[in-house]
């Protein structure tokens, strides 16, 4: 029997393990630890159904990202929303399950739901995450609920989306398209290799039945198949530009045109395998453009998931003895409105607390998973976590103009952006493609006074592979790529510029409070006003703070046997407990001592402080009677050092500006070693010093407060680390959600890799496209030829593009 | 060589089978999700009644060390 001590996480959700939890299951006899009593039961409820070889399946898929237990359940009422009634008069519901991480995921979940009574059918789609069951009338839904959320898994009612229905319509309809192309494309080659092999030798009864049969299976080919390229076409052509399906959709309807009316007459030569094969060739790479749009389509619609689907409305007038609840849907909730959210809830709206004291966690935002202090006044945004307490919030702006939307849109923003080259390409294309168009028609005109009986081929060929399809497919796939696989690992890009110019950057500037620091509080100082030691005053304190997730109770950590009774968060003070029969109190100057008029300069015990330390002042106090201050402060980033050396090795300077002087220059080029630092900054000095720098060489800015954005806003790019403020977010070009510092090396990296590939992606359309009209004009490239070539070119484009799907290191 | 007038018109008749095959079965969701149904043969599917029959709840494998 061993204990896998070396390891910290979790064995059945994979987040760390905290300390005190010595909570340990035995599998194949050996002892797993757990981090929660739910993942206890989730493991129990998996061996009882005989499922655990999904512990085994896990291991095979590569899982990196999971998240932690799901203690949230979705309500019956929203579950009948999403609960159809089928023809045969089972139900069908369908759900979202946004943590499933792989494959072997689905295969438990499909396992324990068909072992359900009453459950027909279940189907999962790994890609968007939605599960759908079909049961009897017998099954209630909510009970379906309850067995996937018991394994662990959060439930969410998978409401109708009108953006994803359209994706998912199209992507079906494109498909559909594809196969009638590569179908019939397959026929009407069989017919014309038999035509081929003849040698023109047929008799003309046989000829004339392969040709109207390949005219029948081509037709759908050219009209259903290629009608995206014939629609564009004809709606540029509606508005006087040329697109590059102009000369797709003429090349296509021509060789059917001519084809059918040699058909007809009987005449020369028919190119319906010409048509197929082009309509489908061009169609694959169109599908793998939309493919790439679908997937990023995808991560959004996860994003706005976060936010309940339901919220709990205070019925007007409200007067403060009566306060009933009504339940409406999110969307119907307008300016102005109160709503209660219940601990534990996440916050449904942007809005501004009229009543409550609470804890919350901004971690969508800021990164920062420390709950803060939220009381009547305090600003909340939709997607934050309620912790503690119970909060009446006034809503503030209507949902769309929520900042989780606003996230959602420069996320979006961001990935459509082109750069300068790619939008100069857009001007020059439809010169382009009347040149070409003028080429073509000029070389079949020539072939045919040349006596040849290839010319239109010829002028076909030439249309086809004169497009600059690749070059099109060129950036933009690589953006839109680049900006998911950033989104994963924690960046949000807002202006697609900063790829490429963080790609340029030669230096780095830091900003230190939030940047460098962790923006998280430890405890620095003890100042004991009574006969105990720091170490005893420490061990309460942490034995009073145990059951508060408050960022100050968590910079308590003494290890202590001191057991307290009758514990009490009072939200926005601090926290209350009773001690062998005293009343303990930790917190503000004014809770602990229960005298409201004071704060910790103004209290008679500071004397014994030095004056000149600042942070934030704790007291401890025993029957009201003060007993020990302690000082808290920020701490470093761990990473900052690490991340700094990492830069410098790869050759990019890097500098701290920072506002205060809370640390000397001396300390912080000890502690981070960065090349240059300059302390006691005001805003403006920021920018002058940042614009110094960029007079030399590319700066990337980084920071987080109000106070940098001006010098973001001055730097060739920038990024906000966990900002406190969507102010913040906005002016920076990108965001770092999570607050790992350690990932902007990778990012600088990563654009170098973005930029390279995009170099790559134009380079080899150019040269292609230029290299084989010359063959092509000579009539050396047969037809077949040039829609593989193309079409093999935009694929390469592409695939070339997938590379940046990871994010590398 | 008259067995063509069948022979042709058939193969015809085949692949629109073909496409009409294929269109009903992206109608039925069956391309959504190409991803999954690879990877199920790494799983061994219990039958679920066979499964849910054997009341042990450790089995053979469950008790190698």
């Amino acid at each position: 029997m061993t204990v896998s001590a070396s390891t910290t996480l979790c064995f059945h959700c994979q987040s760390p393990v905290p300390a005190a939890a010595n909570i340990v299951v035995t599998i194949d006899s050996v002892q797993q630890r757990l981090c929660c009593t739910a993942c206890l039961a989730a493991v129990q409820f998996i061996r009882e159904l005989n499922l655990d070889s999904y512990y085994q399946y896990r291991d095979q898929c590569s899982t990196s990202a999971t998240s932690g237990m799901s203690k949230a359940r979705a309500d019956a009422e929203v579950l009948t929303g999403v609960t159809q009634l089928q023809p045969d008069g089972q139900l069908r519901m369908s759900l979202l399950i946004p943590d499933i991480r792989c494959v072997a995921c689905v295969w438990l979940l499909e396992q324990v739901l068909k072992r359900e009574d009453g459950v027909s059918d279940v189907s999962i789609n790994y890609a968007t995450r939605r599960l759908k069951v079909t049961f009897g009338k017998t099954v209630q839904p909510s009970l379906i609920a309850d067995r996937i959320s018991s394994l662990g898994y959060t439930v969410k009612p998978d409401l109708p989306d009108a953006a994803r229905d359209t994706y998912a319509r199209t992507r079906r309809g494109m498909l559909i398209r594809l196969g009638v192309a590569g179908i019939g494309m397959m026929q009407v080659m069989m017919f014309a290799l038999a035509a081929y092999l003849a040698g023109g030798e047929m008799e003309p009864a046989y000829e004339g039945l392969m040709r109207w049969s390949s005219l029948a299976l081509t037709t759908p080919v050219v009209f259903y198949s290629a009608w995206p390229f014939h629609r564009a076409a004809w709606f540029a052509l509606r508005n006087r530009s040329l697109v590059m399906d102009v000369p797709v959709s003429i090349a296509i309807l021509s060789a059917w045109l001519l084809s059918f009316y040699n058909t007809l007459t009987q005449g020369h030569e028919v190119y319906y395998d010409t048509a197929c094969m082009f309509t489908f060739f061009l169609l694959i790479g169109r599908y793998i453009e939309l493919m790439s749009r679908y997937h990023f389509q995808h991560s959004q619609d996860l994003l706005d998931h976060l936010l309940p689907a339901y919220v709990y409305r205070v019925k007007q007038p409200a007067t403060d003895a009566i306060m009933a609840d009504e339940k409406v849907a999110l969307s119907a909730v307008v300016r102005g409105d109160i709503l209660r959210v219940r601990p534990g809830e996440t916050i449904p709206a942007d809005g501004v607390v009229e009543q409550g004291n609470s804890g919350v966690s901004e971690a969508a935002f800021t990164g920062e998973p420390l709950p803060q202090t939220k009381q009547p006044g305090s600003r909340v945004l939709a997607g934050a976590l309620n912790h503690d307490g119970e909060l009446l919030i006034k809503v503030r702006t209507s949902p769309e103009k929520f900042v989780i939307r606003q996230i959602a849109r420069l996320y979006e923003q961001a990935s459509l952006y082109r750069p300068r080259w790619s939008q100069l390409a857009d001007r020059t294309a439809s010169w382009f493609i009347g040149a070409v168009l003028i080429i073509a028609s000029a070389a079949g005109l020539f072939w045919y006074n040349a006596g040849s009986t290839d010319y239109f081929v010829i002028a076909l060929t030439v249309l086809v592979v004169a497009c600059p399809c690749a070059l099109s497919l060129a950036t933009p796939v690589a953006y839109s790529v680049a900006t998911t696989t950033l989104r994963r690992n924690g960046v949000v890009v807002k202006n697609g510029a900063f790829l490429e110019r963080a790609a340029e950057t030669r230096a780095v500037v830091f900003d230190k409070t939030g940047t460098l620091t962790e923006a998280a509080l430890t405890v620095v100082d003890t100042f004991v006003l009574d006969h105990l030691s720091k170490t005893e005053c420490l061990a309460i304190a942490t034995a009073l703070e145990e059951g508060s997730e408050h960022p100050i109770a968590i910079a308590f950590s003494e290890q202590h046997q001191i057991s307290v009774t009758d514990p009490a968060i009072i939200p926005g003070c601090g926290v209350q407990g009773i001690i062998n029969g005293d009343t303990w109190r930790i917190g503000r100057p004014d809770f602990a001592t229960g005298n409201p008029q004071i704060s910790h300069s103004e209290h008679p015990s500071a004397s014994v402080c030095p004056s000149d330390m600042q942070g934030l002042w704790v007291l401890l106090s025993c029957n009201f009677h003060p007993v020990a201050w302690f000082l808290l402060q920020d701490k470093p980033r761990e990473d900052a050092a690490a991340v700094i050396t990492s830069l410098r090795r790869s050759n990019i300077l890097t500098a701290v500006f920072t506002g205060d002087s809370s640390m000397s220059h001396a300390d912080i080029v000890a502690r981070f070693g960065v090349d240059h630092v300059v302390t006691n900054m005001m805003p403006d000095d920021k920018v002058d010093a940042v614009r110094a720098l960029q007079a030399q060489m590319p700066v990337l800015m980084l920071g987080d407060g109000i106070n940098d954005t001006a010098a973001m806003a001055a730097a060739d790019t920038s990024l906000a680390v966990s900002p406190r403020d969507v102010f913040v977010q906005n002016s920076a070009d990108a965001t770092l959600l999570d607050s790992a510092l350690t990932v902007l090396p990778r990012v600088l990296k990563f654009a170098r890799k973005s930029r390279r590939i995009i170099r790559q992606n134009i380079a080899w359309s150019i040269t292609y496209n230029f290299t084989v009209i010359p063959f092509a004009l000579m009539g050396m490239v047969p037809p077949w030829l040039a829609a593989l070539g193309m079409s093999l070119s935009s694929v390469l484009v592409v695939s070339n593009a997938g590379r940046l799907h990871r994010m590398g290191d | 060589m008259e067995i063509l007038f069948v022979l042709i018109p058939l193969s015809v008749v085949l692949v629109t089978f073909a496409l009409w095959s294929f269109v009903w079965s992206v109608k039925n969701e069956q391309f959504d999700d190409l991803e999954r149904q690879g990877w199920s043969i790494l799983f061994d599917d219990k039958d679920p009644e066979e499964a849910a029959n054997r009341n042990t709840p450790a089995s053979s494998e469950q008790e190698e060390p």
